[in-house]
């Protein structure tokens, strides 16, 4: 015979197939998500519950083997306290009984109920087995958020315990208090891997499950409800944060700099007149071949090029439209000598003017540039250069360079603020705390 | 030991211990009283719903030394659940019983003795206990855990009283930090009391266990 | 795994999309000037640089 008794949801019609027969008190539907009483030949639904069935990290009816018994995933619950979410699976074997699963921030721990109850010896100390488990926090107060599937009591969403955990070494015995009774489990960590590869989803003919009668939400699964089954925390948050920011910056980096590689550039020199006529220059010709690109025009000037400052006009003029795009700017350089003979500087001598989304097209880059001298009144004599040049009608060479493409850096180091910021503040966060306690 | 047949409806009904006197039919389920060369049917017993108990008539084992062969079972359902009775049969013409409930096993033996606790006296006189309550028996001290007031389910194979349909009892189990246990049970004629302990099911070498197509018997039962 | 490493990573993909799509197309938010039309006027006045004040401001 097959070990299960076959009972139709009384909400929606589903097919349930009872495995822990004649001990199942409770049991909420996988199918609708209500809860029925079972206690009873005839099934009550005691609630209905609205929410999506989740698709579990155990799913009901899985079987895997743990500490050399078969046993099925047949009930599960997700529960919370002050600080944690978690979840717990109901486990049964007919010829052994019941165990439990349960899972929190990526931790596993097989629980046993006990017979035998522990003696407390000291305020927050208990001896069972003849060794002393330890309280590693206060008692705390535990409700169950929603529940699947087969109980052997009365399980409700929403109901209540007083929680009391005592430590020996990695296990951990659990007490948990209600208005009728005292129950104490103790828990065993179990690897991850040992619950992954023993349990696997349930076999074609182990039970019925016909698709409802009624027109009721089908099983959900996929990708919705693992989203809605992940916690909102976990413990390697930030340490996984920082690696996804960190590969993040370096594709924004290699990215960056393959799509902004500089795709052309030409360059001209030009003589400007200081305090006389402006001139104008065509550097040379781009094009931008994609949709568009960015522009780069750099001035550069070189020593003799001091105490002067040259307004330059740009026209990026595009051969089929004649449409002019304009930029402008200013090189400059001042120096002088303070009257306590300190010497001073300001300006930088060369200008970058950037210029984004260039549309697709070829253009004449034109310059204007018109030179002014600036004289130092503070200066006793005037600032004697190579004794060649008069002020009146000096003229500098200055250098351009107009290019298509190039790294914005600015763009970049914004993102890399963008993608650091969050796991950094997390990581201070994290660090505060722990130091509260 | 011969079969013999149900004066209310002629089936065969299997006797596996001569001193047990009741029998529950397993094809119209007749109380069945034998005494002596007489058989007459007392009662009617409930049909038992389906479970998935390890255990079943002719289930051996053997428990503290005692070689057990299971003849009877009375179910027991209050309102948040139901267990089981398992009679076990000894070789020496004694008694036990197999308290199976939640997938934990009880064994128990009668303690007519603590009948005369001064606790256990009051409440056969009707009166209550409550959680917490503590009594000692035989040196060992024991805490009511859970008063429940349960009804008869349905029983089967032979039982030493008769387990008629709607039998209720108020049933108290008492605990210790040991793994030792206590239960009495008080209906509307008498107040009976067993002690024993929790044993796993490995403990008892059972042969003879259900067995279930979609679940492989476990190596150490085997 | 958790809601909120999944969400920091679409973040990041986010960020890392719009990172690419500006390098290619060359946008950027710090621009001195865009393609889309003339920016400033004739003559040298406006745009960044303190050359139209005449000189530094140095004391």
């Amino acid at each position: 015979m097959i070990g299960a008794n076959t009972i139709s949801c009384p909400n929606c019609g589903g097919s349930i197939a009872v495995r822990a027969a004649g001990y199942t008190v409770s049991l909420a539907c996988q199918y609708c998500g209500a809860l029925l009483d079972v206690a009873n030949p005839d099934v009550r639904v005691i609630k209905q519950y609205r929410e999506a069935v989740a698709q579990l990290p155990l799913p009901l009816g899985s079987r895997g083997t743990l500490f050399g018994v078969e046993w099925e995933a047949i009930g599960w619950q997700e529960r919370q306290n002050s600080g944690a979410l978690w979840t717990e699976t109901l486990l049964f074997n007919p010829y052994a009984g019941y165990r439990w699963l349960v899972h929190f921030e990526g931790h596993w721990q097989f629980g046993t109920m006990l017979t035998e109850t522990p003696q407390s010896f000291a305020d927050s100390t208990v001896r069972w087995r003849g060794q002393a488990w330890v309280a590693n926090d206060a008692p705390t107060t535990t409700v169950t958020n929603r529940v699947l599937g087969e109980f052997y009591w009365r399980v409700h969403a929403g109901e209540t315990v007083g929680t009391a955990e005592y430590a020996h070494g990695n296990d951990t015995l659990s007490r948990e208090t209600n208005a009728d009774e005292i129950n104490w489990t103790h828990l065993v960590a179990l690897r991850p891997s040992e619950v992954r590869t023993s349990f696997h989803a349930p076999d074609a003919d182990a039970t019925v499950e016909d698709t409802p009668a009624e027109d009721t939400p089908t099983r959900t699964g996929g990708l919705l409800t693992r989203w809605a089954d992940l916690p909102l925390y976990g413990e390697n948050d930030a340490v996984m944060m920082v690696w996804t920011a960190v590969l993040a910056i370096v594709l924004v980096l290699t990215g960056m700099m393959t799509f902004g590689a500089v795709t052309a550039a030409v360059s001209s020199k030009m003589t400007v007149q200081i305090d006389g006529p402006a001139t104008q220059v065509t550097v040379g010709t781009l094009t931008v071949d994609r949709a568009s690109q960015r522009m780069r025009l750099t001035a550069n000037t070189d020593n003799a090029f001091v105490n002067t400052w040259v307004d330059l006009d740009y026209a990026l003029v595009n051969r089929k439209t004649q449409q002019a795009i304009r930029a402008d700017g200013t090189v400059e350089f001042y120096a002088g000598r303070d009257t306590d003979g300190s010497r001073w500087t300001e300006g930088n001598g060369y200008l970058n003017l950037y210029i984004a989304s260039v549309p697709r097209g070829t253009y004449d880059v034109v310059v204007q540039a018109q030179g002014h001298h600036w004289t130092d009144p503070k200066a006793i004599a005037p600032v004697a250069t190579n004794g060649w040049d008069s002020v009146l009608t000096s003229a500098r060479d200055v250098t351009f360079i107009a290019s298509v493409g190039g790294m914005d850096w600015g763009v970049f180091w914004t993102i890399v603020a963008l993608l650091a910021t969050p796991p950094l503040v997390l990581l201070y966060w994290q660090m505060k705390q722990r130091q509260h306690t | 030991m011969p079969d013999i047949s149900c004066p209310s409806c002629g089936a065969a009904v299997p006797l596996r211990k001569a001193a047990v006197p009741y029998v529950v039919c397993p094809q119209c389920q007749s109380l069945l009283l034998r005494s002596d060369d007489d058989l007459k049917t007392v009662g009617q017993a409930a049909v038992l719903p389906f479970d998935v108990s390890p255990i079943q008539i002719g289930t051996c084992g053997t428990a503290d030394d005692l070689f057990f062969e299971v003849v009877g079972r009375v179910r027991w359902g209050w309102t948040d659940g139901a267990w089981n009775e398992w009679l076990l049969a000894i070789s020496d013409g004694t008694t036990r019983w197999l308290g199976e409930a939640m997938g934990t096993f009880m064994l128990l033996r009668d303690a007519p003795q603590a009948c005369e606790l001064p606790t256990i006296r009051a409440f056969a006189n009707g009166g209550t206990i409550i959680p917490g309550t503590r009594v000692n028996v035989g040196g060992q001290e024991f805490i009511a855990a859970d008063v429940k007031a349960a009804t008869c389910l349905g029983a089967e194979g032979q039982l030493p009283f008769a387990a008629p349909a709607h039998w209720t009892i108020t049933s108290v189990d008492f605990r210790n930090t040991d793994g030792a246990s206590l239960s009495v049970q008080r209906d509307a004629n008498e107040t009976s009391v067993w002690i024993g302990r929790y044993v796993e099911l490995t403990d008892l070498a059972p042969k003879g266990l259900r067995r279930f197509d979609d679940w492989a018997m476990p190596q150490g039962l085997q | 795994m958790s809601k909120r490493v999944i969400l920091f990573a679409v973040w990041c993909l986010v960020w890392l999309v719009i990172a690419l799509i500006a390098a290619w197309y060359g946008w950027s938010p710090y621009a001195d000037a865009n393609g889309h039309g003339a920016q400033t006027p004739m003559g040298g006045h406006g745009g960044f640089g303190y050359g139209h004040f005449y000189g530094p401001m140095h004391k």
